[in-house]
Order: C-alpha cells, then sequence, then structure tokens
C-alpha cells in the first residue's frame, strides 16, 4: 500500500491536505454557529446538513487553493452533486460524516469511483484463462471525516483522515489521519532537502589555564 | 560560662543543614542538642564549643574548617529556580546552599586557574513588566551572533555556555521537582547555574540550560522583591521559557523546517533539534505556526501517546555534560600545583561533595573507592521453617589470570 500512499504524496501538494483539515474543522464550527437558533427536534438533521454543506465548500476551496482541478458536476443519473478534486490520476472526493471510520454510504458515485481501486485487488491467477489486469494509472481516495458520538464536542471534528477504499466499497484498502499523511511530506521532504541550517559543532573553549605566577619570567 | 568558638560563622551552619536538606529540629535530634540552642547558633546570639562544633561537624560529614570560612558577599542578584510549583522552600533552600558551595569552589579554584572569560549579553532590564517577547527574541538572537553559532540546531549547549564563561554545575538535587537554578555572584561577576541530573535526558537537559541562561540575559538586573509580586514568577518563567525557546529553534531556520506540525514531523526534528517535542509545540505557538484549537489538538494526541511521561528518542540522545569545574580540577592535580588533599582543605568540603558538584568521578579527591553500603536485609520469620541459616553473603574471590 505505502506505493498509493507514494503516489499520493507525489502527486497532491501538502497544502491541500492541511487546508482540508482546517476548513472541516471550520466547516464544523460554522454548522454550530448556523445552528444555534434551530430547535429540537430539527436541530441534528440540520447540523448534519450543514456540516456536510461545509465541508463540501471546504474540500472543493482547499482544492482550489492547491491550484488542483476541482468538479461539483451533476451525478449520472442526475439526483445530487459531489465534490471532486483531482491530482493528476488521484481522485479524491468525500465520505458521508459519520459517527465510526467505516465504509461511508455506498451512493452511486462513490461506487463508480472507487472502482478505479480495482488494481488493489490482487489477481486471482487462472491457468486456463489469460486475465488481464485492470490499470492501475489512476487511484480514487476518499476524505474521512467522522462527528464525535453525542457527549463529545460537537463543534469540532473527531477525525479527519484519508481513506484508499476497496473497489467494492466493502472496506479500507489503507486508512490514516491527514496528520500521518503530512508527516509523510516530512519525511520525504527531509530525505530531498539538505537542511537549511547546518548542525553548529562548537569548538570546546572551556578550557582553564593556570594563572601565571607574578616571578615567572624571573 | 560557657566558651564558644571564635570565628563561628553562623550563616555555615545554616547553609551546611540546607545542603543536607534537615530541619533544625532534625539537627537538634542528631546533635543531640535543644532546638533553641541550634537557633541561636544559627542567628549568631551564640556560638557552639568546640566540642559541640565537632558534633555538628561529624553530623554534617564536613570539616571543622568549613564554619570557620566566612561566606563571600554574592551580592544581591535573585536566585532563579526552574521548578514546578509543587516544590518544597526545603529543596529549594538544599538547591540554594549547593548552587552556594559550587561558587565557592569556583572562587577558590580561581586563586590557580583563569576561567574563560565572561562573555554573556545582559538585557539592561530592571523591571521584567518591561521585556517584550520582541526583546527576547532578539536577545536570543544576539547570544547565538556573539557566540558564533549560526541559526542551526546546537551540538553542546553547555559547552557554549562554559566557552562564554558560565560555571555550570550538574548533580542529583534528590527529587524531581526541581529543574535547576541560576544566579549571578558579586565577588567574581560570573554567572553561574545548577542543573538537575534527576530527570537527567538531553532535551531535559539542554532546555533547563537554556532556560537558565535566560534568566541570566533577561533578568540580570531585576531586584529580589520583583520576584514576590504576585504574577511575577509566572511571567519572569514564561519570559525564561520564551528564551530558550527562541535560542533553541531560532525562528528564521526552524520555521522553515517545519511542513507540519504533526507530532509525527515533530519526532523528525527531535533527532535534528534535540529539543523535546513539546518544547517545539510551544515553539511554534509562539511563532503563530498554528492556532490554538489545533495546538489543543496536538497536546491532546501528545499525552494519548503518552509522551508527557517519556518522548521518543529520550533513551536514545546522550545528555551533556559539564566539563570546566572538573577539567580546572584536574589539571591542578595533574600539573601538581595542588594536590587533592591541598584541594580539599582549599574547599573546606568533604571529597564525596566535590566530585559530585565539579562532576569528577567517584573516588578521584579521596583517592578511594566508592563505599560499598550493606543493604538492610529482612528478618526471617521464627515461624517460618528454616532449611537452611545463612548469615550473610560470602565474597568469592576470583582466580587472577596468570
Amino acid at each position: 500500500m505505502s506505493e498509493a500512499i507514494n503516489r499520493i504524496v507525489t502527486n497532491c501538494p501538502a497544502i491541500f491536505f492541511q487546508r482540508v483539515v482546517e476548513y472541516v474543522d471550520s466547516g464544523f464550527g460554522e454548522a454550530m454557529v448556523l445552528t444555534k437558533h434551530i430547535d429540537e427536534p430539527e436541530k441534528p438533521n440540520m447540523l448534519g446538513q450543514l456540516r456536510h454543506a461545509r465541508c463540501e465548500a471546504g474540500f472543493r476551496k482547499a482544492g482550489e487553493e492547491s491550484g488542483l482541478v476541482v468538479h461539483a458536476s451533476h451525478t449520472i443519473k442526475a439526483g445530487s452533486r459531489y465534490s471532486m478534486v483531482v491530482a493528476n490520476s488521484i481522485y479524491l472526493i468525500r465520505g458521508n460524516i459519520q459517527k465510526h471510520c467505516g465504509t461511508p454510504r455506498p451512493t452511486a458515485f462513490r461506487k463508480e469511483w472507487a472502482d478505479l481501486n480495482q488494481w488493489l485487488e490482487p489477481i486471482q491467477l487462472d491457468m486456463l484463462e489469460t486475465k488481464t489486469p485492470p490499470p492501475s494509472d489512476r487511484l480514487c481516495a476518499m476524505i474521512v471525516t467522522t462527528a464525535h458520538p453525542r457527549l463529545g464536542n460537537p463543534s469540532v471534528p473527531a477525525f479527519v483522515g484519508l481513506g484508499i477504499p476497496w473497489p467494492d466499497l466493502s472496506g479500507w484498502a489503507m486508512m490514516m489521519p491527514i496528520t500521518d499523511l503530512l508527516a509523510r511530506y516530512h519525511d520525504k521532504d527531509i530525505e530531498e532537502r539538505t537542511p537549511q541550517a547546518a548542525l553548529v559543532e562548537i569548538k570546546d573553549r572551556a578550557l582553564p589555564q593556570l594563572k601565571k605566577k607574578p616571578n615567572a619570567n624571573k | 560560662m560557657r566558651n564558644g568558638t571564635p570565628g563561628f560563622q553562623a550563616s555555615r551552619l545554616v547553609e551546611a543543614r540546607e545542603s543536607r536538606g534537615l530541619t533544625q529540629l532534625a539537627l537538634a535530634e542528631l546533635a543531640t542538642r535543644t532546638s533553641s540552642t541550634i537557633s541561636r547558633w544559627e542567628n549568631g546570639t551564640q556560638t557552639p564549643e568546640p566540642d559541640a562544633l565537632e558534633s555538628l561537624a561529624n553530623v554534617f560529614n564536613l570539616p571543622v574548617s568549613f564554619f570557620l570560612k566566612p561566606i563571600p558577599d554574592h551580592g544581591d542578584a535573585p536566585i532563579f529556580f526552574r521548578s514546578m510549583a509543587s516544590s518544597t522552600q526545603s529543596l529549594r533552600r538544599r538547591a540554594r546552599a549547593r548552587l552556594r558551595w559550587g561558587q565557592d569552589i569556583a572562587l577558590t579554584l580561581q586563586d590557580w586557574v583563569d576561567l574563560p572569560a565572561l562573555d554573556v549579553p545582559v538585557l539592561d532590564a530592571t523591571d521584567y513588566r518591561d521585556i517584550r517577547d520582541a526583546d527576547i527574541e532578539n536577545m536570543a538572537n544576539t547570544c547565538r551572533m556573539r557566540w558564533g553559532l549560526g541559526l542551526g540546531p546546537m551540538s553542546d549547549v553547555l559547552l557554549i555556555l562554559e566557552n562564554a564563561g558560565i560555571c555550570v554545575i550538574k548533580e542529583e538535587v534528590g527529587s524531581a521537582q526541581m529543574d535547576g537554578l541560576s544566579s549571578w555572584s558579586a565577588v567574581d561577576e560570573r554567572a553561574y547555574m545548577l542543573l538537575a541530573k534527576d530527570k537527567d535526558t538531553c532535551v531535559r537537559s539542554r532546555m533547563d540550560a537554556a532556560h537558565e541562561l535566560g534568566h541570566l540575559v533577561l533578568h540580570r538586573h531585576l531586584k529580589e522583591k520583583n520576584l514576590t509580586e504576585i504574577g511575577a514568577f509566572k511571567e519572569i518563567e514564561r519570559q525564561a521559557f520564551y528564551f530558550a525557546g527562541a535560542f533553541l529553534l531560532p525562528e528564521e531556520s526552524f520555521s522553515s523546517e517545519v511542513w507540519s506540525p504533526s507530532l509525527n514531523a515533530f519526532v523528525a526534528l527531535k533527532e535534528r533539534w534535540r529539543t523535546s517535542i513539546g518544547a517545539m509545540i510551544m515553539r511554534c505557538s509562539s511563532l503563530n505556526m498554528m492556532d490554538e484549537e489545533y495546538q489543543r489538538r496536538l497536546w491532546k494526541h501528545y499525552s494519548a501517546r503518552g509522551w508527557r511521561k517519556k518522548e521518543p528518542l529520550d533513551d536514545d540522545l546522550v545528555p551533556e555534560s559539564p566539563r570546566l569545574l572538573a577539567r580546572s580540577v584536574k589539571l591542578l592535580v595533574d600539573e601538581r600545583v595542588r594536590s587533592c588533599r591541598d584541594l580539599l582543605e582549599d574547599f573546606r568540603l568533604p571529597a564525596a561533595d566535590v566530585e559530585s558538584l565539579c562532576g569528577l568521578p567517584r573516588g578521584f579527591m579521596s583517592n578511594e573507592e566508592a563505599e560499598i553500603v550493606p543493604l538492610p536485609k529482612l528478618k526471617a520469620r521464627p515461624s517460618e521453617p528454616q532449611f537452611e541459616k545463612i548469615t550473610a553473603g560470602q565474597v568469592v574471590p576470583f582466580a587472577r589470570r596468570q
């Protein structure tokens, strides 16, 4: 799975993920503020919808600010609009906000894009039949956001991560918190870059000297 | 009428008692005197008779001459303690007494050797409220520039301090609540710091040293009364911490290396900068590289990983050690200017204390092996069956190699 991660790290700028985390956090905060004047029992529903709306907007904004291709086209057949950010061969979409890190609701849109990850599954070799391996030039990844359960702080998300789904959305081939992903950028960067400021080696001058005796020259 | 001891220094008795962490009551019990007698000796209204002084010297394991040595006037510069709020007054007094003994040793050594000339920039502020964060950044940069350190990570902070003429003492203070203390001495106009060895990790020791340097640089002209004001202690400590962060992690170079302020990234940076991950989070916060909420989340994850007790690499990075006082002693002994015995008489301190304060190997001053203290053994219960009567461990000599 490290190949998939390396591909993401190579194609998506780190700033995109930094902004995603930031906008998801602020999306939760905004939803909280916007539902302040909504009464029960409509409040939880509205909170969920507003979180989704603000996170979608934040996701697109993060893509735009990072110079990536951003879509929010109609689904076929028309019914909804989902945001997508494309970074070369990486197709990034969002899962719906849940209380756990399981796979998201399997909408037609998500299933269609998760299908790009066919190449992640091992090929069943058959002596009698020749199977063409699925193309591995494209990868679908999802931003996974979870909310705190009822007793948690509703103004911030519980988890923001990146998941690579299996093609049938049956689970995650890989999932990691965005912070860990960002650390990969750091590690990659460290390897490539020589540090700007070199380690300062200290000359040892902490050497006491015997005092000169007054009659030493005599 | 009782005859006292002429030349007895009452303040030395206080110092000795505090350095051993004893109360007047405990001392009275050990010296088989009343606590009021101890009190009178300490406030100078009475002096102990020669035999009582001998007894005191035995209790403290100090030579009698120690109590006759006048205390040098170190001036009114305050002593700054880096200790948690839970540290007791007796612990602070003990640490202060140890620092004073270290100063005594250094002053005596300077009769025979020249220590590196003092080269420490000092902020000319007499009130801590006049010190702004920009001044602190500026002073940290001034230190780096003056000592030719550039902007990169430093390989040995204690060596830098000793190069600049600061005397560093590192020893166990007997408690995890105390990290260090520092002070200027008016006698030789030199800066001194004592760092606790009890939680001796590389990054902690460097942070303690940089923190104390912050006090020496920023707060030299503060008066003792400044420290007793409400809120002063907290702000003065914050300033010293800020200085330590700025000195160890310069804004220009450090901030350019923090691409992602995540815990994993900080682990990679810790190895290079030799600064704790906690300190790096604080530094990023003070440089506005992360907002309050993000910082709160980082701390939460930091705690969840169990890093409050122990961070990654703590066991791998080697703690730094001071060398100036040990080198001075060794120089005098090696050059046969003074013998160990002469030096002990000069210092008027026992060998174990000198070795500990100077960072010398145990037994160096006394030319003796370390004392083997027998550990207490559990008594055998009479009801239990005793298969074999074992009285003590038997020492089996190893065969000599031919």
